[in-house]
């Protein structure tokens, strides 16, 4: 019980440091724009704790999530690597609905 | 006399096409959404945002993005902080900009600077997502 309690307080901590994930970012815009649209919009249609258990269902979520999706299988499927997966939850978890996140403006796309 | 005729007609088309048509304020757009019922495009800009100035001169000025948004959005931009528009729109950041119905639903928001590539892909996910709740009412 006391590994799970510190896994979850661990992610919950890191996930606040997540808020702007540049890399996530980018993985999400070459990768998911195309069909799911705005990133922040997306990110805030589940709480973290949704998109932590999406992450740890399966060794691959993403392409499981997509494997009836002819289209996004193609897109993915070959270049799909588990640094993108871990980079793009990084940056979903940092702005879900409940992450308090303020969606991140890094100075780099966008000022205050 | 006629080919001058459409001559004239040829270029005041290439030229509304050639820019985004902005409407004059919050209350302009969303009467002429009410009537035609297309989107809207709620653009909130900042003061020194050189980022909002990119999105204008570059993303803005790209001609798939002008026809998109042409056929399919009517658009008000706004200054925070500054100009009347509805205080539920919150800008954490600008560039940020708001798709919404006709009856001012949120469908989608974005937030920063895009290319006209990935902003290609927003405005099509959300003219999804309109079609969506249209198909579902």
């Amino acid at each position: 019980m006391k590994p799970i309690l510190a896994i979850t307080i661990l992610i919950s901590s890191l996930s606040t440091l997540y808020a702007y994930h540049p890399e996530g970012m980018k993985v999400y815009k070459k990768e998911c724009m195309i069909c799911h649209g705005s990133p922040f919009r997306m990110a805030e249609s589940r709480k973290q704790y949704d998109w932590e258990q999406m992450m740890f269902q399966s060794s691959r979520p993403i392409l499981d999530l997509h494997k009836n999706e002819k289209e996004a299988i193609e897109r993915l499927g070959s270049n799909w690597t588990d640094k993108k997966q871990e980079n793009l939850f990084k940056f979903l978890i940092g702005n879900a609905k409940d992450s308090g996140a303020v969606p991140g403006c890094d100075g780099n796309y966008c000022g205050p | 006399m006629k080919n001058i005729f459409i001559i004239i007609a040829f270029l005041v088309s290439f030229l509304e096409a050639s820019q985004i048509e902005w409407h004059k304020s919050y209350e302009d757009v969303i009467k002429t959404s009410t009537e035609d019922q297309k989107m809207i495009m709620l653009f909130i800009t900042g003061e020194d945002c050189k980022f909002c100035a990119k999105l204008k001169d570059e993303t803005f000025k790209d001609p798939d993005i002008i026809k998109e948004i042409t056929n399919k959005y009517h658009c008000v931009e706004v200054t925070k902080d500054e100009d009347t528009y509805p205080k539920k729109f919150t800008a954490k950041g600008v560039p940020t900009i708001y798709f919404l119905t006709p009856k001012q639903e949120v469908i989608d928001y974005t937030l920063g600077y895009y290319d006209a590539e990935e902003f290609g892909y927003i405005l099509s996910a959300a003219q999804r997502r309109y079609k969506k709740i249209k198909d579902t009412k």
